[in-house]
């Protein structure tokens, strides 16, 4: 489920990009299935796993070195599940917050990474023009997609017992 | 414990998988990674793009037509200004013709004294042919019986004058009678308006029955009828005929001035003491 939740949320970016002209403002939904994932899931294999995925599918749409996306996601999940027993992501301000602080350590993350594997620095020299957009992106992605996904993930698991009855 | 072990080997994982990408990354320099997503996105790529693209261009044709309004009724406007403007242009243009019309007139005859006039209103008698002028521009004195000439020719003479104001009865009015010569032939004759409904016109009275006129042939003022200077052009023979009864020959003149859409004409006030072209008398002559 989180991998094809990661892909709806490509396809829902490059779809807002394409229908509304819209570059830096395009909500980065898949960092907020990251976040989701990360913090839902914490460190199990499953979600480390569907995180790879999700980023080697972003590399893919976005055309990018294929590993960095993948790397970031690695990441931003492992950062999520560190912090998955200590916060409450079924209230509102819980999901605001993962959404404020999950934007701003995932674009940071992402800086380092480019920097790391590819040696850009053109997406650090942007951080000041990206920072809005993608935080309040995020947060907002947060609050309207959290609630989405929990509702799908229970749904996910219902269905095997549904099954077998 | 279980969830322990399962977190430490998440992360265990998490941190062999950022190892790949690592590898990936420093590996895959052909791209034969990208290549193999690539292909395997592109079709789900394609399609949502087209997607966008659609809602894109629905966006723009249908949805944003709220502007478009707006914005067409904000050009209907501007089309509007644009066309008094482009019509105010136009008779500022014609003004501008008539008006250099006006001042080589007054160069070809520099033996005359003019005054400017504006044309106000034409009577719609069905017999008399009358125009008022209004005199806006220059003092100088005008009365009855004044020559009133346009840039084409003689136009009529001035019949009333009061404040400003005058009326000035054309060539074609039946009451209008000019002493008048036919341009090649030399041949005499009276041009009496004809007072026709449908055109300005006049007729040639007296014209000797021995006189063939050409056609086109104009008609100038002879200046012998105390009236009018000579040499102005009356218009030109587009008719003729021969009598049923008499001694004259019968011809019909057209102004060539276009008395139907004058606006602006000259009042002959009187010699100048100056030949057509400018140059002064010899004392002598």
């Amino acid at each position: 489920m989180p991998v094809l939740a990661g892909l709806v949320a490509l396809c829902l970016e490059l779809f807002f990009r394409q229908a509304f002209g819209l570059t830096r403002w395009a909500p980065d939904l898949v960092t907020v299935v990251l976040i989701w994932l990360g913090v839902t899931r914490g460190w199990t294999m499953g979600a480390v796993v569907s995180a790879a995925f999700i980023g080697l599918l972003n590399d893919g749409f976005i055309g990018s070195p294929t590993g960095v996306h993948m790397m970031h996601a690695i990441i931003v999940v492992l950062l999520g599940g560190s912090v998955s027993e200590r916060v409450r992501s079924q209230s509102w301000i819980g999901r605001a917050m993962l959404g404020l602080v999950g934007g701003i350590l995932s674009l940071l993350v992402l800086i380092a990474v480019c920097r790391l594997l590819i040696g850009a620095s053109a997406i650090g020299a942007r951080l000041g023009d990206l920072f809005l957009p993608r935080t309040v992106g995020v947060t907002l992605g947060a609050l309207i997609c959290f609630p989405i996904l929990d509702r799908l993930a229970r749904e996910g698991r219902r269905r095997p017992e549904a099954d077998v009855i | 414990m279980k969830q322990r072990k399962t977190s430490r080997a998440g992360l265990f994982v998490g941190l062999a998988l950022i190892g790949v990408s690592f590898g990936l990354v420093r590996l895959d320099r052909n791209g034969a990674v990208s290549r193999v997503v690539s292909a395997v996105l592109s079709p789900i790529q394609n399609t949502v793009t087209r997607a966008g693209k659609s809602v894109q261009s629905l966006w723009g044709e249908y949805v944003a037509l709220i502007d478009v309004q707006d914005e067409n009724e904000r050009l209907r406007a501007q089309l509007k200004d644009l066309q008094s403007a482009a019509a105010l242009n136009a008779d500022l243009a014609r003004e501008n013709d008539r008006l250099r019309g006006l001042l080589q007139l007054g160069d070809r005859r520099k033996d005359l004294r003019l005054r400017a006039a504006r044309v106000v209103a034409r009577t719609s008698s069905e017999v008399f042919r009358v125009m008022r002028i209004e005199l806006d521009v220059g003092d100088e004195p005008v009365s009855e019986g004044m020559t009133v000439i346009a840039p084409g020719g003689v136009v009529g003479q001035l019949r009333m004058v009061a404040d400003g104001r005058a009326e000035v009865l054309l060539i074609t009015d039946p009451r209008s009678a000019i002493d008048v010569v036919l341009e090649q032939s030399q041949a005499r004759a009276i041009a009496v308006g004809s007072g026709e409904k449908d055109r300005y016109a006049a007729n040639l009275k007296y014209l000797a029955q021995a006189v063939t006129p050409v056609k086109g042939e104009r008609v100038l003022t002879t200046g012998e009828d105390a009236q009018h200077p000579r040499g102005l052009v009356v218009g030109e023979v587009v008719e003729w005929g021969e009598p049923e009864s008499g001694h004259f020959k019968k011809a019909t003149l057209r102004p060539m001035v276009d008395l139907g859409s004058l606006e602006e004409v000259f009042i002959v006030l009187g010699p100048s003491g100056l030949t057509p072209d400018g140059a002064r008398f010899e004392t002598d002559q």
